[in-house]
Parts: C-alpha cells; sequence; structure tokens
C-alpha cells in the first residue's frame, strides 16, 4: 500500500471524511498509477535477426556485411516438419552420429522440445566482438 | 498467406547498374502449375515409399510457405550486394 492511500484511511479512520470521499479520492489515486505506468504487454518478436559486420578484405573486394531477418514462425514451420521425419531415418543418422563421435539420440528429440526452445528464442542476444569482426544475433 | 513478391536485387562491382527483379509469385506459380503438379505427385509417391503422411507433409509445407513473408537475406562485400526479400 502507497503512503497516499495509508493517509486517506487514516483520514477516514479519524472521521475527518466519509467513506464515499475516501472511495473517491482512493479511486483518483488509482487512476493516476494507471497512468503513471501504463502496463501494456511487451509486443512478442516476429524476427530472429542476425548481422555480421567483417573488416577482412576477401579478395581486395572491401568490407562484408551479412544481415539476415527470417520470421520465427519459419523456425516453427521447420520444426512441425521435424515430426515426419520416418523412425527408421532417425535409426539411421543416430548411428552415423555415433560413428563421428557424436552421441545424440534424435528419438528423445520431441517436437514440443525444439518448439520450447524457439518460445523462448526471443530473449536470446548474442553479441560476438572482435576486433575485426561482428556477430549479433537477437530477436525484433 | 505466402509471399507475393520476391524483390531481388544485386549491386555488381565496376559501376555498373545495380540489377533489380521484382517477382510476383502467385502468377510465377500460375506459369509453373503444371511442373508443380508433377513435382507434387512425385513428393506423394515418395511419402508413400518412405511412409511418411502426405497431408501431413503437404501441411508441413504449407506452414513453411506461408511463414516465409517477411524474410529478408542481404549480403554485401565491397561493392557487390545481394538482397533477397519475401514481402
Amino acid at each position: 500500500m502507497n503512503e497516499q492511500r495509508r493517509q486517506v484511511l487514516q483520514m477516514l479512520a479519524e472521521g475527518k471524511i466519509t467513506a464515499d470521499e475516501a472511495e473517491r479520492l482512493i479511486d483518483a489515486l488509482s487512476g493516476e498509477e494507471a497512468e503513471a505506468s501504463p502496463s501494456r504487454p511487451k509486443a512478442r518478436p516476429k524476427y530472429l535477426r542476425v548481422l555480421v559486420m567483417s573488416d577482412d578484405n576477401f579478395g581486395g573486394d572491401g568490407k562484408g556485411r551479412i544481415n539476415v531477418r527470417v520470421p520465427l514462425q519459419l523456425l516453427r514451420a521447420g520444426v512441425r516438419l521435424t515430426a515426419l521425419i520416418p523412425p527408421q531415418a532417425l535409426t539411421q543418422a543416430n548411428a552415423e552420429l555415433s560413428k563421428a563421435g557424436v552421441p545424440i539420440d534424435l528419438t528423445q528429440l520431441k517436437p514440443q522440445h525444439i518448439e520450447e526452445l524457439i518460445e523462448h528464442l526471443d530473449e536470446v542476444t548474442i553479441d560476438v566482438d572482435q576486433p575485426d569482426a561482428k556477430v549479433k544475433v537477437f530477436c525484433e | 498467406m505466402i509471399p507475393q513478391l520476391v524483390t531481388l536485387r544485386m549491386n555488381r562491382p565496376g559501376g555498373r547498374r545495380p540489377l533489380r527483379l521484382f517477382i510476383p509469385v502467385l502468377p510465377v506459380l500460375l506459369i509453373l502449375s503444371p511442373l508443380l503438379l508433377l513435382a507434387v505427385l512425385a513428393g506423394a509417391v515418395a511419402c508413400l515409399i518412405f511412409r511418411v503422411s502426405v497431408f501431413g507433409a503437404l501441411r508441413g509445407i504449407g506452414h513453411l510457405l506461408s511463414a516465409l513473408r517477411g524474410t529478408r537475406i542481404e549480403i554485401e562485400q565491397g561493392h557487390t550486394a545481394v538482397l533477397v526479400s519475401l514481402r
């Protein structure tokens, strides 16, 4: 409870104001608080953005810049497609991964897990700052 | 909704005029519809062979195409630049 409300209640308790007046004052204070801190929900990001700026002079052509904007919806659609991969293909992929020294069981990776990952991707910001290159990954 | 317009821009070195292409997706799809039909049939056969749901695959591809709207890829290297934008 803030100080002004407390004062209003104090005045009511002391009989300086009536209950109706106290109600009006509290309503007025609530209105002021709502104006002071509008509780608008934060807009959800729609795009994943990757920015790369390089000072490297590949081939003597000058600086390089990459700017990619991908809708997050596209990532979700891609994840839904993974549900269509037949189990025998996943088994084969697992075997090849194991042979390559990457013991990951792709059958344990469910679309809902990846969906959750994408849901929380909007809070991710990656900043790589090198003297000759900058990489920034974020959602907007 | 699938993208309506694909914009392609290429800045070429040597001070040449940049190449700009505005490709309307729907008319191009209509022109290519016979080929697309063949591709869909081939895809359906492949789905049946690999025991993948044909309707699931079509729905997934539909979602993928409709989500492409808003994609923008821009690559610059010195005087050369390529921009692909889907709107």
